[in-house]
């Protein structure tokens, strides 16, 4: 382990050259080239290396084309970045770029981001995007889903009560809409709630809809669709 | 562009650079030209000497978070 005075010897060492480095002149020369845009001022790459690598995801390039509010694609891209924080286990990272979406874009905001973050709005959106007839149509129902996530996404934990929730989504389908309903269940006992809950909506509901599972081992979607409305469904 | 790291700049250096823009600091956060705290323009969040950015654009200094960064990369989406 280094000594305290060695410690301070490297960063006296580190200032000098640092001090050296960034003269009166070149600092003059810098402001120059800057306003000429040659130059910009950064901390480290890494979190733009991390946004970059974000904007060049495949689903992104494909939801350009469809989603054209520029505050839901950054919300996207944000739930792609909390994601890959989450997996680079950094929890100082999440906490901060969840409270700076809170803060820039209300609850609603951050709701989006967290279904991108889970991979509940590709996969919406690719279920949707095969019924689909035409791009119009699928530029308007991305849209629909953005503005009101909580119409159409449902989280079910594993202390929800299957029969009450099934009462609510059941008094909302038989309305009519929405049209399409996604059910997101993660963890084994939430999982399990969601799958009562499925089987309860296909014994009550009276309007015709159709039921697809997309499950692996540790979460869950359900999407439920009107028949009437995707036509193409078997 | 040319991208210089912030990290090895003295603090003197990085005040002296705000100053030849028009800025100021009070040693911890970046100041306008009425000595308010300059705040990000994407997420409001008052822009401190240790965690800025400085980019091309209308001289923007940033606060280097994701959302800032890809808010300014989809205004401006070569300059980076």
């Amino acid at each position: 382990m280094p000594s305290e005075n060695r410690i301070i010897e490297e960063a006296a060492r580190g200032a000098t050259k640092g001090a050296l480095e960034f003269t009166e002149e070149k600092i003059k020369q810098y402001a120059k080239r800057f306003l000429n845009k040659e130059v910009g001022f950064i901390e480290d790459t890494e979190i733009i290396d991390l946004v970059k690598a974000q904007r060049k995801r495949p689903e992104l390039t494909f939801l350009r084309k469809y989603v054209k509010n520029p505050e839901h694609l950054l919300q996207i891209q944000m739930g792609y970045t909390l994601r890959k924080l989450e997996e680079n286990k950094d929890a100082q990272g999440l906490q901060k770029l969840r409270q700076a979406l809170l803060k820039r874009y209300g609850k609603r905001g951050l709701h989006v981001a967290q279904l991108a973050q889970r991979g509940i709005l590709n996969k919406s959106f690719f279920q949707v995007a095969g019924l689909s007839e035409n791009d119009a149509e699928l530029e308007e129902v991305f849209t629909e889903f953005l503005e009101n996530t909580d119409k159409y996404f449902i989280f079910i934990q594993a202390t929800d009560n299957p029969l009450r929730l099934k009462n609510t989504i059941n008094a909302r389908l038989e309305t009519g809409m929405p049209q399409i309903m996604v059910i997101f269940s993660k963890g084994k006992p939430a999982m399990g709630n969601a799958k009562s809950l499925v089987q309860l909506l296909k014994k009550s509901l009276n309007i015709d809809y159709a039921f697809e599972r997309y499950e692996d081992n540790s979460q869950q979607y359900d999407f439920i669709m009107r028949k009437t409305t995707y036509p193409n469904l078997s | 562009m040319e991208l210089v790291s912030l990290k090895s700049m003295p603090l003197e250096a990085k005040v002296g650079l705000l100053k030849e823009l028009g800025y100021n600091s009070d040693k911890r956060f970046v100041l306008g030209q009425d000595g308010s705290r300059t705040k990000d323009p994407y997420t409001e969040t008052e822009v401190e000497l240790s965690n800025m950015l400085i980019l091309p654009g209308s001289t923007l200094i940033l606060d280097n978070n994701p959302l800032s960064i890809a808010a300014y990369l989809e205004e401006y989406p070569d300059a980076l």
